[in-house]
């Protein structure tokens, strides 16, 4: 064992590794280590909050998502109400225009009947003069025939 | 053994020799205490470099972002330094965890040179013309003692800084009451002066043992030096590291102790 001046020749040594140690290296290693530990912890910070509107973002679309379908359903019973009205109306309509048609043709029908009626008469008597003139000759008076036809015709 | 040195006890003569510098006629030898052990300054003051070098390249570009695999090695030796500052000490001081740092790497370091082959550094210096050289910083308790005098001398300063005139009462009273007031003193000053003994003669002490050991195993033949040698370098990795450790624990609970009462 020889303690001699080296001692204090590293004691120097020591005395500046300490100095630049705390002046020159642990500052800005424990403002990056600080820095750091800051942002981890902003970081989860953040993701916790993001979780928790997610959350209520969840809660909110599904709320909205309920009301839409009450709405969507509302609707559907609206439009099948009305579809049904209007069916009902068209059918109202149909049937009405079809009694309309249907009464005309009637009375056409009447009509028609009718006219053909009266020719037919008409048609008829002259058939049956002609076919008489024919059987019977010529010596018939006419007049007093045509009258006993029309007579006939007329009860028919 | 050396081919530099025929016999075993000129090598190992040669292995505990430091490179002195006479301080009185300014030539190699030694002069008493006007002595200046060369190799010592020159290895404990490289190594010292490095670590400052190193970690100052770190702390530039230290980033809060994503580090990189240096700064990740520097921040993991920073956060056990400070995790065993927070653990023992519980006072304020903006010092202690630089000093502990400082401490337990650059007694690493110094350490750290015992696991460089015993022959390397001597005998390529031989070539250059100097004789002795030992690279073991710590192997010389005049390193070991400088750390422990500086520790000594902050427990002294932040003893009497914080607690001012307390301190006073507390040597004076502590532990055995006001009457055993003489024995109290000769306690505190036992107490307080085993301190630094203890911390450089434990690291100089493990430190010359191993060297020593390193030094008898290169005298084996040369064909079963691995066997002895390796399970020493493998038990030694552990006892640097340890020795380190040891010294900067305890630096941190005296300073823990200059700050609190003992009431």
């Amino acid at each position: 064992m020889n303690i001699n001046v080296t001692l204090f020749g590293e004691l120097i040594t020591f005395a500046v590794l300490v100095l630049v140690t705390m002046k020159y290296i642990w500052p800005p290693i424990m403002k990056a280590m600080a820095e750091r530990e800051k942002k981890i912890v902003d970081g989860l910070e953040a993701a916790e909050r993001g979780e928790k509107s997610l959350v209520l973002a969840e809660k909110k679309a599904k709320k909205q998502l309920q009301i839409a379908k009450g709405e969507a359903s509302d609707i559907v019973g609206q439009a099948n109400l009305r579809s049904a009205q209007v069916v009902e109306a068209a059918k109202d309509k149909a049937q009405q225009e079809a009694k309309k048609i249907h009464e005309l043709a009637k009375s056409d029908i009447a009509t028609e009947s009718e006219k053909a009626k009266q020719q037919l008469k008409a048609d008829v008597a002259n058939l049956v003069v002609a076919a008489t003139e024919k059987l019977i000759a010529t010596n018939i008076d006419v007049a007093t025939n045509k009258e006993l036809i029309d007579k006939f015709i007329a009860e028919v | 053994m050396s081919f530099l040195h025929p016999t075993e006890g000129e090598y190992v003569q040669h292995h505990l020799t430091y490179l002195q510098l006479n301080l009185h006629t300014m030539k190699l030898g030694n002069g008493g205490f006007w002595t200046l052990n060369i190799d010592t300054l020159i290895t404990s003051v490289v190594v010292g470099a490095l670590f400052l070098f190193f970690f100052w390249y770190v702390a530039r570009r230290a980033t809060s972002g994503v580090p990189g695999r240096l700064q990740n090695l520097v921040e993991a030796i920073f956060s056990f330094v400070q995790s065993m500052v927070k653990e023992a000490f519980h006072g304020k001081n903006e010092l202690l965890v630089p000093l502990s740092l400082t401490i337990f790497m650059w007694i690493f370091l110094m350490n750290f040179m015992d696991l460089i082959p015993v022959d390397l550094i001597p005998n390529v210096l031989y070539i250059f013309g100097v004789i002795d050289f030992r690279p073991v910083p710590t192997d010389d308790l005049n390193v070991t003692a400088a750390i422990a005098l500086g520790v000594f001398c902050l427990i002294i300063y932040y003893n009497i800084k914080v607690k001012g005139w307390h301190l006073a009462t507390e040597i004076l009273s502590k532990p055995f009451g006001w009457w055993l007031l003489p024995l109290n003193v000769l306690f505190r000053c036992l107490e307080e002066v085993v301190k630094p003994i203890s911390l450089a003669l434990r690291l100089y002490g493990n430190m010359f043992a191993g060297e020593l050991i390193f030094i008898l195993i290169a005298l084996l033949p040369w064909w079963i030096q691995w066997t002895l040698g390796g399970i020493w370098s493998l038990f030694h990795i552990l006892i640097i590291t340890l020795q380190a450790f040891i010294f900067m624990m305890l630096t941190i609970v005296y300073m823990s102790m200059a700050h609190e009462s003992h009431d």
